[in-house]
């Protein structure tokens, strides 16, 4: 009897969480996946019609979709390739040379505070022709100024620059935090049987960091597939399509045509993409983790 | 200590019943986007509140925003009681909007005195759903100052054959635009070359220099080509970084005096004449557009109420009384582009504001965008294709050939519509 009401007093007190945790994450998450298989109009009085799986093949079909995919892969794996070999390089140059204090590791991690609109304008301004520092300097020099934001290529790779400044700091935060609670006994055997600092880096201290590195890249894959703010500043996806990254396809199918299925389906894909890369993360993260020792 | 207590008790009981027994002033909301007119909008508000004892809550968010933000109000059923909303808009939110027909205490001379272009820009399927709050069309502007320097006049006239003035057709723009090229310290021309709608405008005023009229299902691939070509010429003429301009860059650039000429929005004209903003004040030139037919091109904003609102009635009176000749005539000096013939072709509102007789000229002579539900869906077909050709992702064979594809299917829908409502 006791047990009996142990359990319901459990179940009282789980269900208001779990009861949130359905309205706030499952519900939304049902609803775009329901919005992706149904025709329907946000603005005309029609009714929800089901079509299957008619966005996805539509979507499938379009150059745009499989371009704005594209450049949300070739975002998320130079970002993260970029960010990671900057962050675990400071990371381990402070943590094996130069101690810091708390303030500069506040500088250091600074630029991940900058929200992303206030970022990408701050970029746009440095890249602006008109008064851009860039342009400044160039017209000074009495050169045409330059504008990279105008050119289909280098638009890419200012928002990546852009990227890399203020997200950084976040790989450099979890690799740092992961490097200082690392056991020091591997690392003084190694030093006593006279491994080189080379040597210690390769194979005990960043094998040893391997799940705190597979956070690292889940989290940063994660974000850099939803990032929106700073590249419609920056660029709005342009020029053409040069920099129209999948979530700045989905806002312009939901928010510019009022399409919602094909939005959604779009929306359901890039779900499925994130979903895909969490449970890899998460296998990763749950290998043994070195053979050195 | 009873007494006490017993008298509290009834005294907050009265206040409770009296505040029961008052009504709240009756609220008109409005949804509208954010300039100098809004704001001076905003000051006027207490005018309307005190005549008819309401209140007038005013949200004016940017234009950008309006359209989501109004799409997301109508699908949790709308809580605006009126909405301003850009032209393009009208097709896809037309059927959640009330007919001017049905307008409550509308006053007979209510629709007289606008430009026609701005009415138009109203209606969809010959059916008008508001009165048009801001009136623009995409017109000419030089600088005067340069164009009237008896230097330049000599070394023009020495280069082309003919005097320096406003060019009356395109090659004559891109004569001008050539001799104006100096860089890095001035340009003879400001594009408009980042995706959006405005490249949308921008191509469709290059086309209609080279023959294009909106519905014409016969234009000819070698027609864009050709205007493609003739783009490639002023772009030349234009800064290298000109690639990627909005609004923001090129009306930047005209402000610091490095453009010479330009094509723009009149409601970026009290901007140049404001001395904080601008460089150039009083060297701009107001001109009609170089063309031979109509290739000005006009954008209103319109003044609509949702079907379904409880204020109808007021919200009628208040867009009559936003759009009445009283108010546009003391909110123009405050920055208001209207789209009021009779305000402005007014002889001491041109003496002030130059710009206003060459607008209400390039209103006349304007052309309207196709209008069909899917709109926006082509606009972007077409600025994907304009914008990738300038940013050099398509040659001008390809993008000309996506172009024509884009403007016939966009020609094809608005038609469609129309003999689909004729039919029925």
């Amino acid at each position: 009897m006791k047990r009996h009401f142990s359990h319901r007093s459990m179940l009282i007190f789980i269900l208001p969480g779990t009861v949130l945790l359905i309205v706030l994450l499952a519900w939304p998450i049902f609803q775009s996946a329901f919005s992706s298989l149904s025709e329907q109009s946000h603005i005309a009085n029609s009714s929800t019609e089901f079509v299957g799986l008619m966005h996805f093949k539509s979507l499938l079909s379009q150059n745009s979709f499989w371009n704005s995919l594209w450049l949300a892969a070739t975002f998320t794996v130079s970002t993260t390739i970029i960010e990671l070999a900057i962050a675990t390089m400071v990371a381990l140059f402070l943590y094996f040379h130069k101690p810091v204090s708390r303030f500069v590791e506040i500088l250091l991690i600074l630029p991940m505070f900058v929200l992303p609109v206030v970022s990408g304008l701050t970029f746009r301004y440095i890249y602006d022709p008109n008064d851009g520092p860039l342009s400044v300097l160039f017209q000074y020099l009495n050169y045409e100024p330059i504008s990279p934001l105008a050119d289909s290529f280098w638009s890419f790779w200012a928002i990546v620059l852009q990227d890399v400044w203020r997200m950084w700091p976040f790989l450099f935060l979890v690799i740092y935090a992961g490097l200082k609670a690392l056991p020091k006994s591997a690392q003084e055997a190694a030093r006593i049987d006279g491994a080189t600092s080379k040597a210690l880096i390769w194979h005990i201290v960043l094998p040893a960091l391997r799940p705190t590195i597979a956070i690292a890249i889940g989290l940063k894959v994660m974000e850099s597939l939803k990032v929106f703010t700073e590249v419609y500043v920056m660029t709005g996806g342009g020029p053409g399509d040069s920099t129209s990254l999948i979530s700045l396809f989905v806002v312009k199918q939901a928010f510019h045509f009022f399409q919602i299925g094909p939005a959604s389906a779009a929306s359901v894909v890039l779900l499925v993409l994130g979903m895909t890369l969490a449970w890899t993360v998460t296998k990763m993260q749950s290998q043994p983790t070195t053979k050195a020792g | 200590m009873f007494h006490e207590t017993m008298g509290v008790l009834k005294l907050f009981l009265l206040t409770l019943a009296l505040g029961c027994t008052q009504q709240p002033p009756r609220t008109l909301k409005v949804l509208t986007f954010r300039d100098r007119q809004s704001n001076a909008l905003r000051q006027a508000l207490p005018q309307f509140e005190a005549e008819y004892s309401v209140r007038v809550q005013f949200d004016d968010i940017p234009a950008s925003s309006v359209a989501t933000k109004m799409m997301t109000d109508l699908a949790s059923g709308g809580t605006y009681d009126v909405y301003a909303l850009d032209e393009p808009f009208i097709p896809q939110f037309q059927s959640k909007l009330l007919p001017v027909s049905a307008w409550p205490e509308l006053q007979p001379n209510t629709m007289s005195g606008f430009e026609e272009k701005a009415l138009r820009a109203a209606e969809f399927e010959g059916l008008s759903v508001g009165l048009p709050v801001n009136g623009n069309v995409y017109q000419y502007i030089f600088r005067k100052d340069l164009f009237s320097n008896s230097e330049e006049e000599r070394e023009f006239e020495k280069k082309f054959k003919r005097k320096l003035a406003p060019p009356q057709n395109f090659s004559e723009l891109l004569e001008t635009a050539q001799h104006f090229y100096r860089p890095p310290r001035m340009y003879g021309f400001a594009p408009f070359t980042k995706m959006s709608e405005g490249t949308t405008v921008e191509l469709l005023w290059l086309l209609a220099g080279f023959g294009y009229t909106p519905g014409d299902k016969t234009i000819q691939l070698s027609k864009v080509i050709e205007a493609l070509n003739f783009y490639e010429q002023l772009l030349t003429t234009a800064p290298k970084s000109a690639r990627a301009w909005h609004h923001t860059e090129r009306m930047s650039a005209y402000a610091k005096g490095r453009v010479a000429q330009m094509m723009t929005w009149n409601s970026f004209f009290f901007d140049l004449e404001d001395e904080y903003k601008s460089l150039v004040v009083g060297k701009t030139g107001y001109a009609q557009s170089p063309g031979n037919s109509s290739t000005s091109l006009a954008g209103s904003w319109v003044a609509s109420i949702r079907k379904g609102s409880p204020e109808t009635a007021l919200a009628s009176k208040f867009i009559q009384w936003w759009t009445s000749p009283k108010l546009t005539s003391q909110l123009v000096p405050k920055g208001l582009s209207t789209a009021r013939r009779d305000v402005l072709t007014q002889p001491e509102l041109n003496g002030q504001f130059p710009w206003l007789n060459t607008t209400h000229i390039n209103f006349e002579r304007a052309f309207l965008r196709p209008r069909h539900l899917d709109y926006r869906k082509t606009s972007d077909q077409l600025s994907q294709a304009f914008t990738r050709w300038i940013a050099g992702q398509l040659n001008t064979r390809q993008a000309s050939e996506a172009l024509h594809n884009a403007l016939i299917d966009m020609n094809r829908l608005a038609a469609g519509r129309d003999n689909q409502k004729r039919a029925n």
